[in-house]
């Protein structure tokens, strides 16, 4: 447990050397402000034309949906040096000969990642956390909509952590996470041309996105909970094959 | 402290080495030498516990590496060949993060931090970032990486590859320092650097053994014979009576036509006969001195194929 603090800690620390954590993250804050203010702008003049809307679905639906498009992008931008990087610089010599086992470098990255997106997510908590200010609104559907947001994070994250212990090639590491997880989001779609009832079911329950919805509605849905931590968990377990592999070639 | 016994690794259908068999004992500092692509590297990663072996064991301090790996990691530290650094960290960060990875204690970890420091001389450059440092300072830091942690065998990869002939000497200073405390394999192909730091040398070539022995022993295996230098001041007629001289082996004339090589029979007197025959012929002695046999002449023979074919054909 300590080795996992002590790796997690240094990687994290990592991204606040020098230069990409702060230009990831102006850039993230940036595009999720400009993208929070056209929703409530759109938001204002609809509710003039005197039709009910409800602001957590239209506001905070959008906005949260929006982040998450935006972290599927960004999140293999952060994870694709977690191990290309090691095997780049040979660092991973230090790893490998070090009294860690391959569970603790693991965890100890995978922890590193979602602890920067999670800083990421505290951002754009900041945007309803401004709304409350001027107005009054039901704050469930918002919390849950963080929890959901967070969960589905450490799911890109562990994705973003496998493809990047794959290759020394932060570029190919980056490409690979971005497409697993883009085909995690959309491999629903695979079920909706089928005709059979049993087909469809399985496709929309394998879609992250699918279970991300009911997170927004203001519900923890306890699947989709479940789901999202068996992901994390396949990921890492698959990132500690490759890790230990290493030994063997 | 360490015990290697019967090991082999495979890489796919290429051999890199087989049945290696040796043992290091406690504060010796042995040098492992061999051409490029003999195994140095391989065998040194499987003693480190980064690489499986296709077969057989390896024993650190009574530990097996592989039931026992943590254990085996806490007790060596390693420099591979290329130090393993975080070019965006600071020295003494990075020395940090290592010692906590290493399982030095939270109370000890500035203690150990700074005595790596200081004995590896980086004090000036300790919140320097490694990647600004020079190639020297940066394999120091290798060095300080690898016994930050008070390790009992050190592990070096090619310590003093790529470094200018001032910081070869510094590093080699270095591990003579460190070698009293514990004990050392150092890999390398540079012959000087075998003579100035090791007692013991392993010689691999082509995954094999090919020799092991103290750095004199070698000499004495290799020849039975000792070869002189003599030069004279007139070489007219000394030719003949040397070449009658009793168990001569060999008799080279030089280039400039002064000088001669000559080669006798290992004897107690060989020195005496031959420079008395020299005297006596009325040739001027001018220089006369004994050639022993270099390491380099050793690790050629040794190494060259005709002899790894000899010894194959032996084993």
């Amino acid at each position: 447990m300590k080795k996992i603090t002590t790796i997690a800690l240094k990687e994290y620390r990592g991204y606040f050397q020098g230069f990409t954590a702060y230009a990831i993250m102006a850039l993230f804050m940036g595009l999720m402000s400009f993208m929070f203010m056209m929703i409530v702008e759109a938001y204002r003049r609809a509710s003039f034309t005197g039709q009910k809307f409800d602001l957590a679905q239209t506001v905070f639906g959008s906005h949260f949906g929006n982040t998450n498009v935006v972290l599927l992008i960004l999140i293999p931008a952060l994870t694709m040096r977690l191990f290309s990087e090691e095997y780049k610089g040979r660092t991973m010599d230090l790893l490998l000969t070090a009294p860690i086992t391959a569970t603790e470098i693991v965890l100890g990255k995978f922890f590193a990642g979602l602890l920067i997106v999670w800083t990421m997510i505290a951002l754009v908590a900041l945007h309803p956390l401004a709304l409350r200010a001027v107005g009054s609104f039901d704050a469930g559907p918002v919390l849950t909509s963080l929890i959901g947001l967070m969960l589905l994070s450490g799911v890109y994250v562990a994705i973003g952590l496998f493809a990047s212990a794959l290759t020394e090639s932060i570029i190919v590491a980056f490409f690979t996470g971005l497409a697993l997880s883009l085909f995690m989001w959309v491999v629903g779609w695979a079920g909706m041309g089928s005709e059979s009832q049993v087909t469809q079911t399985v496709f929309n329950h394998l879609s992250i996105s699918n279970h991300f919805s009911n997170f927004a509605r203001g519900t923890i849905d306890t699947s989709a909970v479940v789901y999202y931590v068996s992901l994390i968990f396949l990921f890492c377990f698959l990132t500690h094959r490759v890790v230990e592999s290493a030994r063997w070639r | 402290m360490i015990e290697i016994s019967q090991l082999s690794k495979r890489y796919g259908p290429i051999s890199a080495i087989q049945n290696l068999n040796f043992s290091i004992g406690k504060g010796e500092v042995v040098g492992f030498l061999g051409p490029n692509g003999a195994g140095k590297t391989t065998t040194m990663k499987i003693i480190t516990g980064f690489m499986a072996p296709t077969s057989g064991s390896v024993k650190v301090a009574g530990f097996d590496v592989f039931e026992n790996p943590i254990e085996v990691k806490k007790r060596i530290g390693y420099l591979p060949e290329t130090p393993p650094l975080y070019m965006d960290m600071r020295v003494s960060d990075y020395l940090k993060y290592v010692a906590e990875l290493k399982d030095v204690p939270k109370s000890k970890l500035t203690v150990a931090v700074n005595d790596a420091i200081e004995k590896t001389s980086l004090g000036p450059v300790r919140n320097r970032i490694i990647g600004n440092l020079s190639k020297g300072f940066r394999q120091r830091v290798g060095l300080a990486q690898a016994i930050v942690h008070s390790p009992q065998v050190l592990v070096l990869d090619e310590p003093t590859v790529g470094l200018d002939p001032k910081q070869v000497i510094e590093v080699r200073h270095l591990i003579q320092k460190l070698a009293g405390q514990l004990t050392v394999i150092l890999s390398t192909h540079i012959l000087p650097e075998v003579q100035a730091t090791c007692k013991r040398v392993i010689i691999i070539n082509k995954g094999q053994i090919a020799a092991e022995d103290t750095l004199e022993g070698l000499g004495h295996r290799m020849t039975d014979a000792r070869r002189f230098f003599i030069k004279v001041r007139r070489p007219q007629g000394v030719e003949s009576q040397v070449r009658s001289l009793k168990g001569i082996k060999s008799f080279k004339k030089m280039e400039d036509g002064h000088s001669f090589e000559v080669e006798l029979d290992r004897t107690d007197e060989a020195n005496e006969v031959l420079a008395e025959t020299v005297v006596k012929s009325g040739a001027g002695l001018m220089e006369f001195r004994s050639i022993d046999v270099s390491l380099e002449d050793i690790f050629l023979k040794l190494t060259t194929t005709d002899h790894a074919a000899q010894l194959g054909a032996q084993s």
